[in-house]
Order: C-alpha cells, then structure tokens, then sequence
C-alpha cells in the first residue's frame, strides 16, 4: 500500500515536471518576485498592482510570499533561479540578510531588482524601484513645521526598532527638524500596531506626558494614537500626524481629526516594477534608481488622492 | 537578598507578592503609575488578553496546549467587522459571528487532539497557521473599516464610569470561576488534565470534555477578537499577534501548569496584569525599545522564580 502511494506521488511529481517544461517554451517573459510580507496592507496594494500590469503586459509573473523572514526570501530566490525566470523582483525584509539572494542571483546571471526597500549590496543589483525612506520623513516633518511654527513637543510612535523604514523616517524627519525648536520629548516603538500604538498613547496621556504633536511612522499607528488622544478628550489640543495615505487615515483626514499624512504610491511602484522588468528582460537599459515620489496630503489636497 | 527570604516564607504567595514589589518599585519610579486613573487604564488594557487568557488556562488544566488563539483573534475580528457596518445589521449579527468563529476552530481544535489523536501543538499550531491565512483571505490582505457607532461602542462605552472591557472580562473571569470550582464540569477538566487514564476508567467522557474545553477557549479567542476590532474600530487581519504567547505565559505565570492539572484563574489574572504591568510601567518611565524587551523578559523570569522557590519551601 505505502509503495503504491509512492509511486503514484512520483508519477505525479513527474507529470507536473514535463507540464512545467512544456510551458517555458514558449517566448513570454517569465518573472518572479519575492515580497518581504503579503500581511501587509501596503505590499498588497503593491502586488495586486503588479499583478494588473502583468495581466496587461502578458508577462507570467509568480509572487512568493517571504514572510518577513530573510532567509525564507534567499531561498525563494534561489527557488526563481531553478525555475529559470527571465527577471526576479525582490522587495527585501532585511538590509543585510536578504543580501545572499542577489550575490546568488548575479552568479546564476539572472538580473535581480529592489523594489520597495534595498539591500546592503544593492549596487549588484540592476536597480531599485522605489522611494527614498528619508524622503517620507521629511515630507511629514516639513509638514508639522508648516502647520505648526518651528517650535513644537513631538512624542514619535515608531515601526519596529531596526527597521529599514524606521530608521529612514526617523532620519528625515530629523532632518526636517533641524535647526528648528521642534524637540522630540518621548518615543517608543508601537511595531506598526494600532492595538499597540493605543495602549502605547494610552500610557503616555496617563503619565502627564505633555506633547503637542504626535508623529507616528505609519497610518495604522497614527489611527491608534489618534483614537487614544480623541477618548482623552484632548483633540484639540494635540495634533497628529501619519504616513501611508490608508483609506481610513483620509477619511479621518476629510473629518478634520488627522491633520496630515504622506502618500506612497504603491500602485505606481508595482505597476512601474513590472514595466521595468520587461525593459531588463528585452535587454533595454534601466537607470540605477526608479524613483516614485512621496507627495503631502492634507485637507487642502486630500480630494486629489 | 532579603526580599526572596521573605518570600520564601509565604509558601505559595509568591507571584502575589512579586507582583506587590513590582507594583511597588513602578509606583517609586513614576508618579503617575499608582493612581485610579492610571489603575483603570491598566485593568482597560489587559480586558482582552485576559479574556483569551481565561481560554488558554482551562485547555492547560485539561492537558491541552492552544496555539491559536492569536489566529482566532484576528479571523473574528475581520469576519465580524464585514457584518458591522452602519446600517446592516443589528448588533448580535456581528457578535455571534464573531463567537461561532471561535467555536468553529476550537471544535476543529478539539476533534482533532482528542479523536483524532494528533498532538495539542501539532493540531493547534496547524490551525493557528490556518487561522492567519484564512483571516488575510476574509478580507483580500485588506484592514475592514466603516464601523457603525454601535460596534464600536461595544468596546469603548462606559457603564456606570466603569469601562466596558472590564465589566466583560470581570463577568468572563466569574462565570468561569463558577465552572471551575463549583461545577461538576469544571472538575472534569482537572480530573482529565491530572491523569486522563484514570478519568476514562472513572466512567468520564474525556473526548467530549476535551472538544467542549477547546471549543470553550475558541470562543472566548472570538469575542476577543470582536472586541479589539471594536477597541481599535478596524477589522484587521494582521491582529492579535503573539497573543496566544501572551495569553499562555499570563497562565503560566499565575502557577497554571504546563502538564495539565493544575492551575487557577486567579493566578491567570495575576499572570496577565504581570505582563500588561510591566508594558504600561516602562512605558510610563520612559524605557528605551531595546530595553523594554530586556527588562520585561528578565522581570517575568525572576517572578516564576521567586513563585517557585516560596512553593518548594512552602
């Protein structure tokens, strides 16, 4: 009994091999991508996007799941170089530790992209699609000084300690800081979280921290601060700010109780992944970065996003 | 080296008296850490974990290991914020949704370990695994918005000044006491978690205890799940992460054994105010991110410590 289940698994594994054979023949352009975690809202407005443009293009695209973890992404990578793809897409979790995937990429000779995020040998690769992390932060920090003067208490609600986009954010925004009287008088990570970034707001208004703005590195985040600030009855005097551009941050936007937000265009950077993937794969020439800017929103705006 | 002499000598006090000094040494450190306001706001935020907690200590009484809660959370929560918006449907739709999601898996959970044999970890990491999966598909990857006033009053209204989600998880916690000490039921799970052998001789159904037991636990995860939806007024899918870790260690912690048998939801709830103590405290004071792990990992080794050392003396 148990050999016959075996040699059915083997005919079978060996009947999906020459269906797989058979479909790369033909000429279309065959592309994979790893994406650092498709739990995530904003990744998955990126992938669908991708998607359609794919659909569009007639390019075959497979999108693998790393869920954020490093070495699961090298291994999907190494997965696309068995499968002879055309052109790999990784939208890396870590800086350091998706790094091995393009060493092994370049080696293989199949060009290798960033999109998203980077990596630490991202001169390997053959460029980036994305934007710039600091880039975002400094758009919402010369949009608080705007709003608010140069001088300012700021309590800043950060993604994961370590995190690329972290750092970035914090970076720029610090920039934007500079040489102003805006000072940053407590932080704390809140993981992306919205539970987490409430109890986290919570905790602060219970503790008489006193801030007059609170710059949260991402719209979930900035949802859960606000909700804690508005039960606190003190909207009125504390002013928030996120990044992302979600569904509900411009809603709370139009409503007047978040007062700014930075759009990233994830549609724009999937649509613009998978164009640039066909011009690598027809041998056309692609500059070193593909930058998709960041733009402001707030209620003056907001009806053009 | 006084203070664990001390405790020592109030055999099986321990974790009361670890969470005292706790209390005691946040109260010197920040101003604001022991007053009524701040007392409420602690009990506010622990209302939810302690719910899934309350689940996860009688699975561990009954021998059992429940790894999905976290998953459950955040499968109820989407499912039940799709029948939430304004206008749609009346309150209880959403609600029992949200509960017979919950039962739903913890059937499943049950089944599985008792007729189906297959170890508690196995079963439950697999539908824990599920669980995230299926809450991602409910909702295409994409958090549910649009909550009518009314859903999101269910965590956020207040009865008689006091908070709802305490008002819940204390009505929870008193219900299962009940169960648990005063009805033939609740001595069942002990008598399977203790020694499943002799309860099947003894005539008990261990099966149907253990698949009520899971359900049990499934569904408290569910109503959790409806209520930090409601808390944070979205469905989302990327919920609850790591509560099932946070729930076991609150049980664990409050002296629940990990073997089956044993173990109080009194000390459950000592478990969960432990944790959520130590967050709110170094939050209070202001302790950097890389540090916050630090301390809360060391803080909750050294009250399982001090707790077993005042037992095996005691």
């Amino acid at each position: 009994m148990k050999k016959c289940t075996m040699f059915v698994m083997v005919l079978l594994v060996a009947a999906v091999s020459v269906v797989a054979q058979g479909q790369s023949e033909d000429a279309t352009i065959r592309v994979g991508a790893t994406m650092q975690g498709m739990n995530d809202t904003y990744i998955r407005i990126v992938t669908n996007a991708m998607e359609e443009r794919a659909e569009e293009l007639g390019v075959k695209l497979s999108i693998l799941d790393g869920e954020a973890k490093a070495e699961k992404q090298v291994a999907q990578v190494e997965n696309l170089i068995a499968q002879d793809v055309d052109v790999i897409i990784m939208n890396p979790i870590s800086l350091d530790g998706c790094a091995p995937a393009v060493e092994k990429a370049v080696k293989a000779g199949v060009p290798i992209f960033t999109l998203v995020s980077v990596v630490k040998n991202q001169d390997k690769c053959v460029t980036y699609v994305g934007s710039d992390a600091p880039e975002s932060g400094k758009i919402q920090g010369e949009m608080i000084i705007a709003d608010n003067g140069t001088s300012g208490r700021v309590a800043l609600i950060q993604g994961p300690i370590g995190h690329d986009a972290q750092i970035g954010r914090k970076q720029g925004l610090m920039e934007a800081f500079a040489g102003t009287n805006m000072k940053i008088v407590v932080e704390q990570t809140a993981n992306w979280q919205r539970d987490q970034a409430l109890s986290l707001m919570e905790n602060w208004l219970q503790a008489g921290q006193e801030f007059d703005i609170v710059v949260a590195q991402n719209d979930n985040m900035a949802m859960g601060a606000l909700k804690a600030i508005e039960s606190a009855g003190l909207s009125d005097s504390i002013k928030v700010y996120g990044i992302d551009a979600t569904s509900d941050a411009k809603a709370a936007i139009e409503a007047g109780r978040l007062m700014g937000t930075v759009f990233q265009d994830a549609a724009g950077q999937g649509k613009m992944a998978i164009d640039v993937a066909v011009r690598i794969a027809n041998g056309e020439s692609v500059e070193d970065v593909v930058f998709i800017p960041y733009l402001p929103v707030n209620k003056s705006n907001l009806a053009d996003f | 080296m006084n203070i664990v002499r001390l405790c020592e000598r109030t055999s099986k006090f321990g974790i009361y008296i670890a969470f005292i000094l706790l209390c005691v040494v946040l109260s010197i450190l920040s101003p604001y850490f022991f007053t009524v306001k701040n007392i409420v706001n602690i009990l506010n935020q622990v209302s939810i974990i302690g719910i899934i907690a309350v689940g996860s200590t009688i699975v561990l009484i009954s021998g059992g290991l429940d790894l999905s809660p976290g998953a459950i959370v955040a499968v109820a929560g989407v499912m039940a914020a799709h029948f939430g918006h304004p206008g749609q449907y009346p309150i209880i739709v959403p609600i029992t949704v949200a509960v017979a999601t919950g039962l739903a898996f913890g059937a499943v959970n049950g089944v599985l370990t008792s007729l189906g044999k297959i170890p508690p970890f196995i079963v439950t990491l697999g539908t824990m695994t599920i669980g995230r999966g299926l809450a991602l598909l409910a909702c295409d990857g994409m958090q549910v918005i649009d909550l009518s006033e009314r859903y999101i009053s269910l965590a956020n209204s207040e009865i008689f000044g006091i908070p709802i989600l305490i008002i819940l998880f204390a009505l929870v916690f008193a219900v299962f006491q009940f169960v648990l000490t005063k009805m033939r039921f609740g001595r069942h799970i002990y008598a399977v978690g203790g020694n499943e052998t002799a309860s099947h001789v003894s005539g008990l159904n261990v099966n149907s205890i253990k698949i009520a037991v899971y359900m049990l636990a499934g569904a408290l995860a569910g109503f959790g799940g409806l209520l930090l939806s409601s808390r944070t007024v979205v469905g989302s899918p990327i919920a609850g992460q790591g509560y099932e870790l946070d729930a076991i260690a609150a049980a664990v912690i409050g002296g629940t054994s990990t073997t089956g048998g044993v173990g109080k939801l009194t000390g459950t709830i000592i478990g969960a105010l432990m944790i959520q103590v130590i967050s709110n405290g170094l939050d209070m004071i202001n302790v950097p991110s890389y540090w916050q792990q630090i301390v809360k990992g060391s803080i909750i080794i050294l009250a399982v410590f001090i707790d077993m050392r005042s037992r095996n003396k005691g």
